[in-house]
């Protein structure tokens, strides 16, 4: 009976179905042997007959007898699900079919519908699919590919067949839907791949998707990858797993303006939450947890209506020096999983700012100080105030933010060791001061290989305009772009703005283009004079750090900035200044799930252990999920010739020193990672990771497949839901095969009626 | 007068037929000379001669006349018929006799036109039900030899015989002179062949046996029978036999009717 799995997926029905074909020959047996008996005298004639027509009767009888038998084999053969192996049939070319399947495990794939997610419906979809094709085809093959790691198949063109079976059970019940985003194109390209060049083999694609509008329409890339399948003659299947859409809340963004902060000092996080529903949210709570307890003050979040955005904030105070990880997390929905976002947070006693004023009462750092620090407790910032003599003696590394004020001119070294302070995302704001030297600041400071000061300078206001000289300074306000430090500015009727007065300020040169987009040199001009809009405040970057230039002064020589009525607004900014400034935390990294992460480093910064230790595990996911590895780095490919000089993102920097390479496949589930490292000393240097989910994968309204397959030309694509894809993966061949059989049935049942007819006597009714 | 049949004959009676012109070797007796006083040409009269017609009637009693579909075989649809014109043929004066043979003689009723000749006539139809083959040419020939005068010789058969022998044996009649009628008498199912299911033809005479599906033969048979009608009917109308086909379904007076009406029509 085995056999007759090969070729039927009912076998049970093949023996009995070949005993009913003897009984048209049994009948025929036994209506030869049962006749009447007619006593005739016009025997001649019959006799006659009989003899001209035996040859005709005996084959019309044949052909009647094979009639019958066939008709109940083909009755036999389409209970029974006869199944044609191409392979076997030299008819068909001996072709067999080549299944490339696309398993869409993607972040959304985890959205829930009666308590289980999608994606263990797209499991089992899988295995009936593999299963059934099992069954109606030995020659079928079959490739299995995620649609997140599609160059990693599961399983790469092997024959479909009762041991590939068995092999794969287990491997799809165990596997785990991704926390990441993908685009369909890469799996499509894969399996283009995959199944060109493929002579005698026909093509089939099938993919297992939630088909969301937000993968699926509108995207030509998605539409050519479709279409291209189409020049290699296969056909797209897609197996629709889920019929309607399901409202989900996600939070977007969790930020903060500072990673690093200090201790006891209220610290603001952010949140963006979006409704990506067809209704309003109603009701929605929230909780914030630090380390893993949940503060007393929960989250109280605005109903949101269909399609909006309500953006959040809220303070927070950590006592307790180190690193810590906050967890914001709103109520269940279909898709918890983006309704929860961490953020990590380094926090020490104080966070160091150096003011550099070279004027002799130092009074212009004097009112900064003030402005940022003038109660520790209350702000967290320490700041330090010197010359620039000293500059050059300084570990600048322990600041955040270098203030430079009336520097005239900086030895080569200190100025030097400012660019690698900005270089490796320090902070610098300048104040030039008259006794400023134009010829350093506009060719040293404005050197290539430095970029520390964004403008040429010209001259001093008033001492250009040699028709303004001997008069009294007008006073100018100042004319604030839109800008994170000049939030207080950028309020709608601020009352701050206009109290400033500015008597001067260093002009820039007149060949200098002041369209920012023109001259597009990466300077951007933050504000300018009222009336004579000459720009006054600029930002720049150099290497990881950015640098503010004010041409104005900071103190009271030069205006009213730092003195009632503005003095509010000049503190407001200079503590905004500090967290946009500041040096961002080499120890913590967020990032969004992604690929597999991938680090490298040079061996003389670490050694090649590194030890990870994983966020706890959901309960929804694998409860014995690992929640520590330790894994061993190798040697970096030749062809990686930069390298981030500490963790991840940074920017690469020119070197030939061999690097240590690592990928961290553990870190694919949201949370926050210690990454811990050796120095080789042996001393030990932990990262922080911040692993999110993608927003990208929040959008869950589904795509209709009507539209879908009307963009480009799509004739060769079929939309199915699981149901009726859980009985199609026999090819084509097999169901065309079907249709064969039962039309050859209704032929030879005609045949069989006709010749029956021809055969018999039926008198003419008389009208 | 001796009977009250038209005779086919022409000669002296009072019935004037026709003239017809003088030609040599004619009775110049028959010449009328009034019409000769007006025309100057010769003409005889013609007058149609009442004679006492004799009528021989063959009944097939062979034993393929036993076949019968329907309540009447062959045989009672034959015996009814010759009863009925036996008693046709007496009614107007005429002499009739009977003869039912199978491959002999098995009663010969002589020609006579006595009044109680009917029930002579009657007795020698009714024999037992037919038996034995047909021997239609000695039954003929021993006919021709026996018959004197000139007679109308009435066959009642289903022709299932020799159709040589059967033909010799008319061709034999007509020598004699003698008038001959064929009633070919044949049932439904031996003309329309409607059987149906596997049956098992036993022929009788000893004519074979076949297991067939009739329904699949039907048309072969059908044609086979055609050309049978066909054949008897191309050499009856050589022979100058008068021909009639009847089925054991038609009703009698209807058939009898009209073959004499056919044969008046005929003579005239």
């Amino acid at each position: 009976m085995n056999w007759l799995a090969q070729y039927f997926m009912n076998p049970g029905f093949v023996l009995p179905g070949l005993a009913l074909a003897s009984i048209p020959i049994l009948i025929h047996i036994l209506s030869r042997l049962r006749y009447r008996r007619v006593r005739f005298a016009a025997m001649e004639f019959l006799l006659q007959s009989e003899e001209m027509n035996r040859r005709r009767l005996i084959l019309e009888q044949l052909l009647l007898l094979l009639l019958r038998v066939l008709a109940v084999l083909l009755m036999m053969f389409l209970i029974a699900r006869f199944v044609l192996d191409p392979s076997r049939l030299l008819i068909l070319g001996g072709a067999s079919v080549h299944h490339v399947v696309i398993l869409d495990d993607t972040m959304s794939l985890r959205d829930r519908t009666d308590g289980k997610p999608i994606f263990d419906r797209a499991i089992s979809t899988l295995e009936q699919m593999l299963a059934q094709g099992r069954e109606n085809s030995a020659s079928a093959r079959v490739t299995i590919l995620k649609m997140t790691d599609p160059s990693r198949p599961i399983v790469s063109d092997r024959r479909l067949n009762a041991a590939l079976f068995q092999e794969l059970s287990p491997l799809l019940r165990n596997l785990k839907c991704s926390y990441r985003s993908a685009t369909p194109v890469a799996a499509l390209e894969v399996a283009r791949d995959a199944l060109a060049n493929e002579a005698g083999v026909t093509p089939q694609v099938h993919i297992l998707t939630d088909l969301r509008a937000a993968d699926w329409t509108g995207r030509p890339e998605v539409t050519a990858a479709l279409e291209s399948l189409k020049s290699i003659e296969a056909e797209v299947t897609i197996v629709q797993l889920l019929r309607e859409s399901h409202a989900n809340v996600a939070i977007e963004q969790l930020t903060a303006d500072s990673l690093t902060i200090a201790r006891g000092v209220p610290w603001r996080i952010n949140l963006r939450i979006r409704n990506f529903g067809t209704t309003v949210a109603e009701g929605l709570r929230g909780v914030i947890r630090i380390d893993g307890n949940a503060i007393p003050a929960g989250l109280l979040v605005p109903d949101i209506e269909p399609g909006a955005v309500v953006d959040l904030s809220q303070d927070l105070v950590l006592q307790a020096e180190g690193r810590h990880q906050i967890e914001v997390r709103l109520d269940d929905d279909s898709l918890p999983e983006d309704s929860r976002r961490f953020i990590a947070v380094d926090v020490t006693d104080r966070r160091r700012v150096l003011i550099v004023d070279d004027e002799g009462l130092q009074e212009d750092a004097g009112f900064v100080s003030a402005a940022i620090s003038a109660d520790p407790e209350l702000t967290g910032i320490v700041v330090d105030l010197r010359t620039s003599q000293v500059v050059a003696s300084t570990d600048l590394s322990v600041y955040d933010v270098i203030y430079l004020m009336n520097v005239r001119d900086l030895p080569a070294d200190a100025t030097q060791l400012l660019a690698e302070f900005v270089e490796q995302g320090g902070g610098i704001v300048w104040y030039p001061g008259d006794q400023a030297s134009l010829e350093w600041y506009n060719s040293t400071l404005r050197a290539k290989e430095t970029r520390l000061f964004p403008v040429p300078l010209l001259a001093l206001s008033g001492e250009a305009d040699s028709g303004a000289r001997g008069r009294e300074a007008e006073l100018e306000a100042i004319v604030f772009e839109k800008h994170p430090i000049f939030e207080v500015y950028n309020l709608p009727d601020s009352p701050f703005d206009d109290v400033i007065q500015m008597s001067r300020w260093f002009r820039v040169a007149a060949e200098w283009e002041r369209n920012d987009v023109r001259r597009n040199d990466g300077v951007k001009t933050l504000a300018r004079s009222s009336r004579t809009a000459d720009p006054v405040i600029f930002e720049h970057q150099s290497g990881k750090g950015r640098i503010l230039t004010f041409l104005t002064g900071a103190g009271r020589r030069w205006g009213n900035w730092p003195i009632a009525p503005a003095a509010p607004g000049y503190v407001v900014m200079h503590l905004l200044i500090h967290p946009y400034l500041q040096r961002p935390s080499e120890l913590i990294q967020q990032l969004e799930i992604d690929s597999p992460l991938k680090w490298q480093w040079p061996v003389s910064d670490y050694q090649d252990t590194v030890e990870v230790y994983l966020p706890e595990p959901e309960s929804t996911d694998d409860p014995s999920a690992d929640t520590f590895v330790r894994l061993q780095a190798g040697f970096a490919e030749s062809s990686l010739q930069t390298l981030p000089r500490q963790g991840s993102g940074a920017e690469p920097e020119e070197s030939n020193e061999p690097l240590y390479a690592v990928t961290i496949d553990q870190a694919d589930r949201p949370g926050v990672y210690r990454v811990r490292r050796f120095t080789p000393e042996g001393n030990s240097r932990d990262v922080y990771l911040t692993m999110n989910v993608p927003v990208t994968e929040s959008q869950l309204l589904l795509a209709d497949p009507a539209e879908m397959t009307q963009q480009g030309k799509l004739e060769h694509v079929k939309v199915l839901d699981a149901d009726a894809a859980a009985s199609l993966t026999g090819g084509d061949k097999g169901r065309e095969l079907r249709w064969i059989l039962l039309g050859l049935l209704i032929a030879i049942l005609i045949s069989e009626q006709l010749l029956s007819l021809h055969m018999s006597y039926h008198p003419e009714v008389v009208k | 007068m001796s009977g009250l049949h038209r005779s086919p004959y022409f000669g002296q009676s009072l019935e004037f037929v026709q003239h017809r012109e003088y030609v040599p070797g004619d009775d110049t007796r028959r010449i009328d000379w009034k019409l000769w006083s007006r025309s100057d040409r010769y003409y005889l009269k013609q007058f149609e001669e009442d004679t006492n017609v004799r009528v021989m009637l063959l009944v097939d009693g062979s034993e393929s006349m036993q076949f019968g579909s329907g309540e009447v075989t062959k045989f009672d649809y034959a015996q009814t018929v010759a009863a009925a014109m036996s008693m046709l043929v007496l009614r107007q004066n005429d002499s009739v006799g009977v003869s039912v043979f199978d491959s002999q003689v098995r009663s010969l009723i002589p020609v006579s036109s006595r009044r109680n000749h009917l029930q002579a006539v009657l007795q020698g139809l009714s024999v037992e039900a037919a038996q034995g083959r047909t021997d239609m040419m000695s039954m003929l020939h021993r006919v021709a030899e026996s018959l004197t005068h000139r007679s109308i010789v009435m066959l009642i058969s289903d022709l299932f015989c020799s159709r040589d022998e059967l033909f010799k044996g008319l061709q034999l009649l007509r020598q004699r002179k003698h008038e001959v009628l064929i009633l070919h008498v044949m049932d439904d199912e031996e003309l329309d062949f409607t059987y149906s299911g596997t049956l098992r033809f036993e022929g009788l005479e000893d004519s074979g046996k076949l297991t067939c599906d009739p329904a699949a033969l039907r048309a072969g048979y059908l044609s086979a029978v055609r050309e049978f009608q066909d054949a008897i009917r191309k050499r009856c109308a050589g022979s100058l036999v008068d021909y009639r086909l009847v089925r054991t379904s038609e009703n009698m007076d209807a058939a009898l009717s009209h073959l004499l009406s056919q044969r008046m029509g005929s003579k005239r």
